[in-house]
């Protein structure tokens, strides 16, 4: 369950970073959204941990 | 040993730091060399309706609606790209992310720690890359005829490529901060005895 919240996390914040950074071309899109994958992840794992203990 | 942790261990087998280092160099001068020329013929092709490749998420509607765009020869530029440079540049990038990833967790991880798996991650990528080139290529060549579900699942492709390739990326700095964090840790011990 962990890592499927993760995942969710993961695919979210890389749609917000794609989201954000589209406006500068594909190339920053592609950073932003690496940035924001990694942010997802991290707060997915972290909100998974503390509902699921 | 299931088949999964076999290959995970035979590609840290292969991954010594100069194979690491000559797969970056690779994966650079393609960067470098081939990836504008190739994206400046997409630009081309595309005409500002988009590219399947290069969006996080689009529908169905959208991908009929680049199909359009594209004309007859855009389609057919498309279709051959997905089998010409679509094929190498997924490779290079694998065995950059596969090779990289698992030198430097195994310079900033334990031996047994679950982290040593995490060089699969970019074959899950190039997977999901592949997938995605299949079933955009069968919309471009079927147009304008319908492909249903294969247009539903091409953009569940391509979003499943960005997050695992993403990850991937997430992954290598991770390692390498693992592992500068470890080198740090090791010399200040050897200086203190």
């Amino acid at each position: 369950m962990n890592k499927l919240i993760g995942g969710i996390g993961a695919t979210l914040g890389g749609a917000l970073g794609w989201w954000l950074g589209a406006r500068g071309g594909f190339f920053v899109a592609f950073v932003v959204s690496t940035v924001g994958t990694g942010v997802g992840l991290y707060w997915g794992r972290r909100v998974a941990t503390s509902l699921l203990g | 040993m299931s088949s999964v942790a076999r290959l995970s261990a035979r590609i840290h087998q292969v991954s010594t730091g100069r194979v690491a280092l000559a797969a970056l160099a690779g994966f650079l001068l393609f960067t470098a060399l081939i990836l504008p020329g190739q994206a400046a013929r997409a630009k081309a092709v595309a005409g500002g309706a988009g590219s399947p490749d290069l969006s996080f998420y689009y529908t169905p509607t959208d991908l009929y609606r680049m199909a359009e765009a594209y004309g007859e020869a855009g389609r057919a530029a498309y279709v051959h790209a997905r089998f010409t440079f679509d094929v190498v540049w997924p490779l290079v990038y694998t065995v950059f992310l596969s090779t990289g990833i698992s030198w430097v967790f195994r310079k900033g991880a334990g031996p047994d720690s679950h982290w040593q798996r995490a060089n699969l991650l970019p074959l899950a990528g190039a997977g999901a890359d592949f997938l995605e080139n299949v079933s955009a290529s069968a919309v471009m060549v079927r147009y304008p005829r319908t492909t249903p579900v294969v247009d539903v699942l091409t953009p569940i492709f391509t979003m499943a490529k960005w997050v695992l390739v993403n990850g991937s990326f997430v992954l290598l700095v991770a390692g390498v901060v693992a592992a500068t964090w470890q080198w740090r840790q090791g010399r200040a011990l050897r200086k203190a005895i």
